[in-house]
């Protein structure tokens, strides 16, 4: 009798703290947030959110609390920011510069230590050595020399990229615009152009009709091609493509984790999960509609669906836990612990022209 | 005796290990115990996970449970009933196999989402096929209306002439002399069109239609029955508009509609048949369809306000010459110079026309129509006051009028002049009512007030109080009709655009992704935000302009939109509406009323 009491009064209590998720705070963010970057530093761990319209860096503690709002950038015009040992790179779009940010101390001490000029329109970047590779609007890959401010290379290339990765020697640049939806017709056939350290291409790769996201996981590299709607698996040493994964309409955000590649497909509302291993692909279909990002934590799987505005879990199996309602446009979502955050770019429960930052605790 | 205490004392903790940490057997190592500790705190992490999967089961029935009585409410013709009695047993037994936990998640969500697209199956052919009908009857007795509206100009001319000719003494031989010209100009007018002259066109055109109905092959019952009630209403719309002088370009647009309509049945009919839901026209799309035919009528009907100088006032029990005058603001003296035909100022009579020296023009200027209601033309201030736009289906059927939040207390003034024939409180919806007829067949209805402060048969001038506003939600509900016809208070605020090209598009159209810097982005510089941002040739509407398109009545935005981008295939009246939702934008293609609210 007393063993059920025990098993009854667990129970209730396990019962009352696993709950659905419960909705927290909802931050007004300001125009257009496009994404989180995570910042660990000395004082603690940060995550940054690029409110885009605005041109500004609003920062959140670990338990997602405004901390402080960076207005520094606000004329720049900026398009992305990348976090490197203790520094915020910050992609001037309108200005052109390359704006980095002290971020090593206690946020409310954070401040522009440096701004470099390019006279090109930038858009994203990545680190190898101190050495930057910047994608501009003006169809450029240029080598930035960080610590003593010099652009050691420009490449001309044949059409805008969009999406640049690296590996510790060499730089991946996929070549989004080189397909032309009007005309129907190649700009290039290049689609993947690869650079050294020092800016010379080392190969190029015809990939097929507009080559978007990279992911790069050991010696292979993961290559989504957006109209061609498909997954290619590319060896990075003979620049082979290895396997080609189809996928649907609107592939988007790759995440790698334990050894899977899971992959939104917005269009098709459904979920993608590849194991990189046997590359055996796992197709969940979902509730919600429009999935753009799909993030696994804590034994779940975290799908942003931006038609119906929710958030929907999945567990391990990809079977159907639960759907939360948003209320907004999701692109992003971060963990800390048992908290999440969900960044919104339209707030549909205020009805204005601005996003919101949602944070929710999850049980 | 201390032996034997040891062994006791060490029963009793045997016991209380047993108790207290659920073991079967002292001998259960530590090991065992954490074990079977983490199977327990599994199985409750499971049924708290099922419990948690129950709430949202059942959060799923009650959503479904609402459609049910939904499609109940809007009296789903016989095509959509066994479906319904079969989702409603369905719904039965998902509810008996939730009580008895016999179903997975999986295949519960699987069984709730095949549910919920056969109710969207249900609405999308017999619901849209009961608004097809209704919508005809609807449209054919407009039609009578407005026919009714020329024809009664006819018909008044020979029995004011018959009037004057029982006065043969009150009247001069030139006058007398004129109305008779102007009687045979009327009748010689010929008719838009003649029955006995088919060489017209159009009588065999309508002709060729319900031949075409009637031949049609409906291996369906559900064809049948809608073809033959189609074919009874375009006999009908033929014979009404066959024995009338209906305007020509209005009747050519109501034959459109009704093409229209035709080709939306003919579709549904179609998408009956087949399982492609994905070319199925959605309840919305229908119902806006509605609001923006209603609209259109109401300013086919609004066009018809003569530019005349004056307002044509007939006279009603009880008026005198002093009181009209008064409520117009005029003297009497610029009333008599005005009806030069009345002689004997002290004897009118009910029916008689007073012609009142004031342009209804002038009082109905679009600037000082949106002031009087308060109505500030920004979009923000537009959505939030504007609590049920014209047409809309906020309560179940399509809104003639408009319904604000007006602050409370606040004074609710007649915006042109004219004589009270209704003060009372009519019924829940309603409420307090104040009803004004303005001349010209002009009457303005101001409902839902928190009081009234005039009584049937007063006069009323521009900005006198008729009532004052209550502390509710859309307290103040106003309609303008015209001839009979419910106009769009749009028409007397706004400017009528005309009719648009309306389709779609989203941020993933040609090819665009996340990771561009122009993703989102129009060329405005701003970033498109759903219900908001539409594209115009900019030739057109600006950019930066303020529309309101009566098919999204119903829509969280109210209908309204700001012009915040173009499009290469943009030009001329053409506009792109954006939207999260791909499967919508691929789909839409209509032609919609337009509006322009505020250019900037």
């Amino acid at each position: 009798m007393k063993r059920l009491s025990f098993i009854s009064i667990c129970l209730v209590i396990v019962s009352i703290a696993s709950g659905s998720v419960v909705i927290g705070q909802r931050y007004p963010l300001g125009i257009m947030p496009s994404g989180i970057v995570k910042v660990e530093n000395g004082y603690g761990t940060y995550y940054v959110t690029l409110v885009k319209g605005d041109s500004e860096l609003i920062v959140f503690d670990s338990s997602f609390k405004p901390v402080t709002i960076m207005d520094a950038v606000k004329n720049d015009g900026v398009n992305d920011i990348i976090y490197r040992d203790g520094k915020l790179y910050c992609f001037g779009f309108f200005s052109g510069r390359l704006v980095i940010i002290d971020a090593s101390g206690y946020p409310g001490r954070w401040k522009k230590i440096d701004e470099i000029p390019t006279s090109s329109r930038l858009i994203t970047g990545a680190f190898i050595d101190g050495r930057l590779g910047i994608l501009s609007n003006e169809s450029e890959f240029i080598v930035l020399e960080t610590i003593n401010r010099t652009i050691l290379k420009r490449y001309k290339l044949p059409v805008t990229a969009l999406t640049i990765a690296e590996d510790s020697s060499h730089f991946y640049v996929s070549l989004f615009y080189n397909y032309n939806t009007l005309d129907r017709s190649m700009e290039t056939q290049k689609g993947l152009m690869v650079f050294d350290i020092d800016g010379q291409l080392s190969a190029s790769l015809d990939i097929g009709k507009r080559p978007s996201y990279i992911s790069i996981d050991g010696e292979r590299l993961f290559l989504i091609s957006y109209m061609e709607e498909s997954l290619k698996v590319i060896d990075k040493a003979t620049l082979k493509v290895i396997k080609t994964i189809e996928l649907g309409r609107y592939p988007n955000y790759p995440v790698i984790q334990n050894g899977k590649l899971w992959i939104s497909i917005t269009g098709e509302d459904r979920v993608a999960s590849i194991d990189l291993e046997s590359y055996e692909a796992t197709y969940y279909d979902l509730l919600g509609k429009g999935p753009i990002k799909t993030v696994p934590h804590g034994g779940m799987i975290y799908v942003l669906e931006t038609i119906t505005g929710t958030l929907e879990i999945l567990d391990e199996t990809g079977r159907f836990v639960e759907t939360v309602k948003l209320e907004g446009y999701p692109v992003d979502i971060v963990f800390s612990g048992r908290d999440a955050a969900v960044l919104l770019q339209e707030d549909w429960k205020t009805g204005k022209n601005t996003g919101a930052m949602l944070t929710m605790r999850l049980n | 005796m201390i032996q034997v205490k040891k062994i006791i004392l060490l029963v009793i903790a045997s016991a209380s290990l047993i108790i207290f940490t659920g073991c079967n057997s002292i001998f259960i190592t530590r090991d065992d115990f954490l074990l079977r500790m983490d199977a327990l705190e599994k199985k409750i992490d499971s049924l708290a996970m099922e419990q948690r999967r129950i709430v949202q089961l059942e959060d799923a029935i009650e959503e479904l449970t609402f459609r049910f009585n939904f499609v109940q409410a809007i009296e789903p013709a016989s095509i959509g009933y066994e479906d319904i009695e079969q989702l409603k047993y369905e719904l039965r037994l998902i509810k008996n196999l939730l009580a008895e936990s016999a179903i997975d998640s999986a295949s519960s969500a699987a069984i709730v989402r095949t549910l919920y697209d056969k109710i969207d199956g249900v609405l999308g052919s017999s619901v849209q096929n009961n608004i097809v009908t209704k919508e005809i009857d609807d449209l054919n007795r407009k039609v009578q209306a407005l026919e009714t509206l020329n024809y009664s100009r006819y018909t008044e001319l020979v029995e004011r002439i018959s009037e004057i000719n029982s006065y043969d003494s009150s009247i001069d031989d030139t006058k007398y002399l004129e109305l008779l010209t102007r009687l045979d100009e009327i009748e010689s007018q010929p008719p838009v069109i003649n029955i006995q002259e088919t060489d017209d066109g159009r009588y065999e055109e309508l002709m060729a239609k319900i031949e075409e109905l009637a031949s049609r092959s409906d291996n369906t019952e559900i064809d049948n029955a809608k073809y033959e009630s189609l074919l009874t209403r375009l006999s009908e719309l033929e014979r009404t508009v066959g024995s009338s002088v209906i305007d020509r370009e209005l009747f050519n647009e109501l034959v459109s509609r009704i093409d229209e309509m035709d080709a939306r049945t003919r579709s549904l009919a179609e998408n009956v048949q087949s399982e492609n839901s994905d070319d199925y026209v959605s309840m919305s799309t229908f119902l806006g369809e509605i609001s923006d035919i209603r609209s259109r009528l109401g300013a086919a009907a609004y066009e018809t306000i003569e530019p005349v100088s004056y307002i044509s006032y007939i006279v009603k029990s009880g008026d005198n010459l002093s009181s009209i005058a008064k409520a117009y603001g005029i003297t009497m003296d610029q009333l008599k110079e005005m009806n030069p035909e009345i002689t004997n100022w002290n004897l009118i009579y009910k029916g008689d026309e007073i012609k009142i020296p004031l342009s209804l023009d002038n009082l109905m200027a679009k600037a000082s129509l949106a002031s009087h209601f308060g109505l500030n033309l920004g979009i923000e201030f537009l959505v939030d006051s504007i609590e049920s736009n014209f047409g809309s289906y906020d309560y179940g059927y399509a809104n003639p009028g408009i319904d604000l939040t007006v602050p409370v207390n606040s004074r609710i003034t007649a915006f042109l002049p004219g004589k009270v024939i209704l003060s009372e409180r009519v019924n829940d919806l309603y409420g307090e009512m104040v009803v004004v007829d303005h001349g010209n067949n002009i009457k303005t209805v101001y409902a839902r007030l928190g009081s009234r402060t005039v009584s049937k048969g007063d006069f009323v001038r521009v900005g006198d109080t008729i009532g004052i506003a209550s502390e509710a939600k859309g307290n103040l509900h106003f309609e303008f009709w015209k001839s009979d016809v419910p106009v769009n208070p749009a028409d007397i605020i706004f400017d009528n655009a005309g009719t648009f090209q309306v389709t779609m598009y989203t941020e993933w159209d040609d090819g665009k992704n996340p990771t561009s810097p122009s993703f989102k982005m129009t060329a405005s510089g701003n970033y498109v935000k759903g219900y908001r941002t539409v594209a115009t040739d900019p030739t057109v509407i600006p950019t930066g302009s303020i529309v309101y398109i009566p098919f999204f009545s119903s829509s969280p935005n109210k209908g309204f939109f700001v012009v915040e981008d173009t499009g290469s295939s943009i030009k001329g009246n053409k506009l792109d509406v954006y939207t999260h939702d791909f499967n919508i934008a691929s789909n839409f293609k209509e032609e919609l009323l337009v509006y322009v609210v505020k250019k900037p």
